[in-house]
């Protein structure tokens, strides 16, 4: 009942929120729009590697235009459905948590739920394109769907716990969002190229690997039903750990005292 | 002439003292500098390792690759261009840009000084960055001499100020549509293509006049190309790109403020 109740309250918020956005219906279609011509600027660059060279550890083009619409989709998907996640610090820093604690919904979902991003539309959308440029095979569009939610929640997870960190030091947020750019830049290349440091840390702090390459090597290039389960082990570990540290900051709280409303 | 400079002079001032506020953003700025810097270096360390560490691709050494792509992305990071979109834009959403119309000053030429001594500020953190990362990762270029290091910082100035003056003008774009932001990723993503991943010799010969004609050659592949393979006469091409550019797009910006600033309805309040 309570995961139903949830859901919903997920998605009455991006209804509400798309809704509210689509008033300005130039600026709501030219976000989704430019964000797929945004996105699809990412295959010239790789156009032109592959003159040079014909594949980077047997990664080609097809593979290449794959990596990264699963990785515009996962991004996609968290800023659509939780885009509040990566406004927590601010909210922490100005004490304007307020409104969310005494609402009788689990806090950090309403506030991660809070806000919808409109340009995330057009990465996911711009997933789904990558797909057909890539030729991909019916079931691929079917895996991708479970692929891009597990990425989400272990994105937001992670972004989540980092931004706890601004219910202890101040501007906390900060080293937040250095991980979540850091997760989109490392995310865009092929896992071959990276040496053992940078792997570690890509299955640890900055879990692009989790996100994006053990999808890409196990699901779509290749099949292995272990490296698939500890995907799905990462997200709801990452995710519990996110609930737990928002738990335990949330006591540090102190309240701006900021008389506001939400609308 | 003078009053008008000292007048500029002092919002550059301003602007830079508080940035000193923004320190520790610019300290985990740094920070992302140096993991795309690291992540470029492994992707061309792949790619040349592949093809043999002593082989030359399209007229650029491993080494000037890299040296390359440090400076493009070392004048990336120096320009927050979202930023400057982003206030412009919400000023003139919100109305407050017109406690700025009746300023001594011009908002546009008042925005772009702003933002130079913001980029100046980054500069301090990122310039010393960028040349540890270099030496650290691939070693002095051959043909470095110490006479470059003036004529190469002067470009990267140049460049970054050219940046301004164009990003400022698609901020103005919002007297027309709501909200601008959109223009900026497609322009960001024209100069990331064209000249911060690539150097203009990597492009098909029939493309490569077109960007060195462009303002992009001017930001990007111009002083990043002059730090790889420095020569004067590379200099003085990409110095007299850049000033016939900034001037075209101060020209052009102003005339754009003065026609968008019609458009302002004070509401009062």
């Amino acid at each position: 009942m309570g995961v139903k109740n949830n859901l919903f309250m997920i998605f009455r918020y991006v209804k509400l929120n798309l809704k509210k956005q689509a008033q300005y219906k130039t600026s709501f279609a030219m976000q989704i729009v430019m964000m797929i011509l945004n996105n699809a600027f990412f295959l010239l660059q790789w156009i032109i590697v592959f003159n040079i060279t014909k594949s980077i550890g047997g990664y080609g083009f097809k593979e290449i235009v794959v990596l990264f619409g699963i990785c515009a989709g996962s991004y996609g998907v968290a800023h659509l459905f939780f885009n509040g996640a990566y406004k927590i610090g601010d909210l922490i820093y100005e004490g304007k948590l307020d409104v969310y604690l005494t609402q009788p919904k689990n806090v950090l979902l309403n506030v991660c739920s809070s806000s919808t991003s409109v340009s995330a539309i057009g990465d996911i959308i711009y997933c789904f394109i990558a797909f057909i440029i890539a030729g991909a095979t019916w079931w691929w569009y079917l895996a991708v769907i479970p692929v891009l939610i597990i990425g989400a929640l272990i994105y937001v997870g992670v972004v989540v716990c980092f931004q706890t960190l601004a219910f202890y030091i101040k501007r906390g947020n900060a080293i937040a969002d250095m991980i979540s750019s850091a997760i989109t830049q490392f995310g865009a290349y092929p896992p071959v190229i990276f040496d053992t440091v940078s792997k570690v840390l890509l299955y640890t702090i900055i879990p692009c690997g989790f996100m994006y390459f053990i999808p890409m090597e196990y699901i779509f290039l290749g099949f292995n039903i272990w490296w698939i389960v500890g995907m799905v082990a990462f997200a709801i570990f990452v995710d519990a750990l996110a609930f737990i540290l928002f738990k335990i900051g949330l006591k540090k709280y102190s309240s701006g005292n900021l008389i506001s409303g939400r609308l | 002439m003078m009053k008008w400079f000292n007048k500029y002079l002092s919002v550059f001032k301003t602007s830079f003292k508080q940035e000193k506020d923004t320190t520790l953003n610019i300290v985990f700025r740094a920070v992302s500098f140096l993991i795309m810097i690291y992540i470029f270096f492994q992707l061309w360390n792949y790619i040349y390792g592949q093809n043999g560490t002593s082989q030359i691709i399209k007229g650029y050494s491993l080494e000037q690759m890299i040296w390359y792509l440090i400076i493009t992305e070392l004048l990336y990071y120096t320009c927050r261009y979202g930023l400057i979109v982003k206030e412009i834009s919400d000023e003139i959403k919100n109305g407050n840009i017109a406690y700025k119309l009746n300023k001594p000053y011009n908002y546009y030429l008042y925005q772009i000084t702003s933002f130079m001594a913001k980029s100046c500020f980054s500069l301090i953190f990122l310039l010393p960055i960028a040349v540890i990362m270099e030496f650290g990762f691939v070693g002095i270029v051959p043909s470095f001499t110490w006479a470059q290091i003036f004529p190469c910082l002067l470009s990267v100035l140049l460049s970054t100020f050219l940046s301004w003056t164009i990003y400022s003008i698609i901020g103005l774009i919002s007297f027309w549509i709501q909200d601008s932001t959109p223009f900026t990723w497609i322009f960001s993503k024209f100069v990331m293509l064209l000249g911060l991943f690539f150097p203009v010799e990597f492009f098909p010969n029939w493309l490569q006049p077109f960007i060195k004609y462009s303002p992009i050659y001017s930001i990007m592949s111009g002083p990043a190309s002059l730090v790889a393979n420095f020569s004067w006469k590379l200099f003085a091409q990409v110095a007299i790109s850049q000033t016939v550019w900034a001037f075209v797009f101060i020209l052009v910006g102003i005339g754009i403020y003065n026609l968008g600033k019609r458009r302002v309805t004070a509401n009062g309040g």
